[in-house]
């Protein structure tokens, strides 16, 4: 059963429009949401939480009408915003418990989850300190445990990994894998780092210019139109070319020119490939299945290009 | 290393109620602001009028049965207040005047002192309450849980309730009753009921429209401190404006009447004159000609508009 099932959705700011006619859906998992700036991503947020007043739509989110009952929904609904957003003169702990007590968590229970979810989020003694103190990578600890706090059913994340150093953000990452896995949490994505998605998203939104362009699960997104292998060597490629083609195959380089792309072939003949290799006495040094890059499928939406083979 | 790891843990309870939730603004908001130590002085020193208002009460009770305190009354009556006819029914009737001096007690208690205090408490609060949320963008993480921005703006108000139910109410309620434990007898209760009922519609009164200007003001910019300027100069221009008006039109007049008439023609002016006018009405103490609707209305344009434009500020915000 899909989580969000939205038909028609039109936001309009004045003659702008913001989305136009977007319908999607999207299952129980990890989505990531892309799309250029200004592209309607943080519009279709606001209008799944019913912050923004849509002009046409309908549909439903974790099986509640939408948007007849967002006020329900964003009961069920953990939110990131992008934003730099702050309850001014609270200390961590206490803008985390007041979030849990919105969501309807009574006052004690808000305060022990708030430690708890402190705790998960990696944030330490800091939650004594005002949170107009906190660093950057502090805020973005804090909104994540505010947003998990009243344990939700889906998580909406605008932009989560802005301002985390490389290892909080394969943290932060990791522990989004662990919530959808072990917890059974939905998450939606907003990114711009297309290695956030391809890390941990299963399914991938794009957005242009208020347009939905693409909805499909990764792995799909990810298989060419064209099966192949890459082949990486070291300095002898253009050696490999000739003996493949020698032996009936079409392989050239790829667009790269970091390998040899074998056209045709499928994962179940990398033995032959690597044996002759061996028999040739070329160094192998890689080889993998061909697959669409993300950065390959966004530019492609983004240009309206069809998905082909690289 | 934790002694304990939990781990994320997941939450079954019961919920609370959602019609319930802008409480926690509230909460939230009052506990922040107690956590100021001048502000809770300030609170402190707003209460202390209250002890002309309890010997005021006291030598009431007592003249029942000492002529001197009556008289003492009776002189408070007729020259702080001008009320002969008062003046002259506590000095022969004392029980029957009994309600019409705890009315005029506690009318002045909230016309002549609590206004100061509420100005003060509320400039040195309000302002920042929604002006920090913009600055902040707090107001995301308040509205992407199950408030709107009608109930958000019930939360911050209800803020500035609390306090003015503390400055005002609370202390009037509290003279009621100790004058009525300090009476001779327990028929006093048959006679006065209706005063705490009047205390709840002053504050009331007091509340609405004073919350839904600072509110107003908060809301309007992401600097508190415009914000308390603006709520300070509404009423000190206010009250220069209606004092120069007055004056300048009270010259040339020959009866008092025609001079009090020129008082009550410029009070819409004033918003503290406004207030008072009104809270006057509803301590049954409005002796002019004056149609009591106008300054009735005119708490109610500000109530209404200020909480209109404050909740247009709000919603449009989220539409950045």
């Amino acid at each position: 059963m899909a989580i969000i099932e939205l038909r028609g959705l039109v936001k309009r700011y004045g003659r702008n429009t913001a989305l136009d006619n977007v319908d999607f859906s999207i299952s129980p998992g990890i989505t990531g949401l892309l799309g250029p700036n200004g592209s309607g991503k943080s519009t279709l947020i606001k209008s799944l939480l019913g912050l923004v007043r849509v002009d046409a739509g309908s549909g439903s989110v974790l099986g509640e009408p939408w948007p007849a009952t967002v006020k329900a929904i964003r009961d069920r609904i953990g939110y990131l915003p992008e934003e730099d957003c702050f309850v001014a003169g609270l200390q961590g702990v206490e803008s985390v418990q007041m979030m849990a007590e919105l969501s309807g968590i009574p006052r004690r229970e808000a305060l022990r989850r708030a430690h708890e979810v402190l705790d998960y989020c990696d944030l330490g003694q800091e939650r004594y300190r005002k949170v107009e103190t906190y660093s950057t990578g502090m805020r973005q600890k804090l909104k994540c445990a505010q947003a998990l706090v009243h344990d939700p059913e889906l998580i909406i994340l605008d932009e989560p990994t802005t301002g985390l150093d490389p290892t909080q953000r394969e943290e932060f990452l990791q522990r989004l894998k662990t919530l959808a896995i072990k917890h059974g949490k939905s998450i939606m994505l907003s990114t711009h780092i297309l290695h956030d998605v391809r890390q941990i998203c299963d399914h991938v939104v794009i957005l242009i210019g208020g347009r939905l362009r693409v909805s499909e699960s990764l792995e799909k997104l990810s298989q060419p139109a064209k099966p192949g292998l890459h082949l990486t060597v070291v300095k002898e490629g253009e050696r490999l070319i000739e003996v493949l083609k020698a032996r009936n195959f079409t392989a050239h380089l790829s667009d790269d020119r970091q390998s040899v792309f074998v056209e045709g072939v499928t994962a179940d003949r990398a033995s032959e490939l690597w044996a002759l290799c061996a028999d040739q006495q070329i160094m192998l040094q890689r080889l993998e299945p061909s697959r669409n890059s993300l950065e390959q499928i966004f530019l492609d939406a983004i240009l309206e290009v069809p998905r082909a083979a690289t | 290393m934790p002694l304990l790891d939990l781990g994320y843990r997941s939450w079954e309870g019961t919920r609370t109620p959602r019609a319930l939730r802008w409480l926690v603004v509230t909460v939230t908001g009052a506990l922040m602001i107690w956590r100021g130590y001048w502000l809770r002085t300030i609170l402190a020193l707003s209460l202390s009028p209250i002890i002309f208002t309890v010997f005021g009460f006291f030598f009431f009770e007592q003249g029942l049965q000492d002529q001197e305190s009556r008289m003492w009354v009776s002189q408070v009556a007729r020259r702080q207040f001008g009320m002969d006819e008062l003046a002259s029914n506590i000095e022969h009737n004392p029980e029957q005047a009994r309600h019409e001096v705890w009315s005029l007690f506690l009318l002045t208690f909230f016309k002549q002192s609590q206004v100061y205090g509420m100005v003060i408490v509320l400039g040195l609060t309000a302002p920042r309450l929604i002006s920090y949320d913009l600055r902040s963008r707090a107001y995301l993480l308040y509205l992407s849980r199950p408030l709107s921005p009608a109930e958000y703006l019930l939360g911050k108000a209800s803020v500035l309730w609390f306090l003015l139910l503390a400055i005002a109410t609370l202390p009037a309620l509290c003279v009621y009753f100790f004058g009525v434990l300090i009476s001779p007898t327990w028929k006093v209760i048959f006679d006065t009921w209706d005063l705490p009922l009047r205390v709840m519609a002053a504050t009331i009164v007091l509340a609405l429209p004073t919350s839904a200007l600072a509110i107003f003001y908060s809301s309007m910019t992401t600097e508190s401190r415009f914000a308390g300027f603006a709520w300070f100069a509404t009423w000190i221009v206010g009250w220069v404006t209606y004092s120069v008006l007055t004056t300048a039109s009270a010259i040339g007049q020959n009866s008092g009447e025609d001079i009090a008439a020129q008082f009550h023609r410029w009070q819409s002016v004033s918003p503290f004159h406004t207030l008072g006018q009104v809270q006057t009405i509803v301590f049954g103490a409005n002796g002019y000609d004056e149609p009591f609707w106008v300054p009735i209305i005119v708490c109610s344009a500000v109530t209404m508009g200020g909480f209109y434009m404050a909740h247009r500020r709000i919603a449009g915000m989220l539409r950045a």
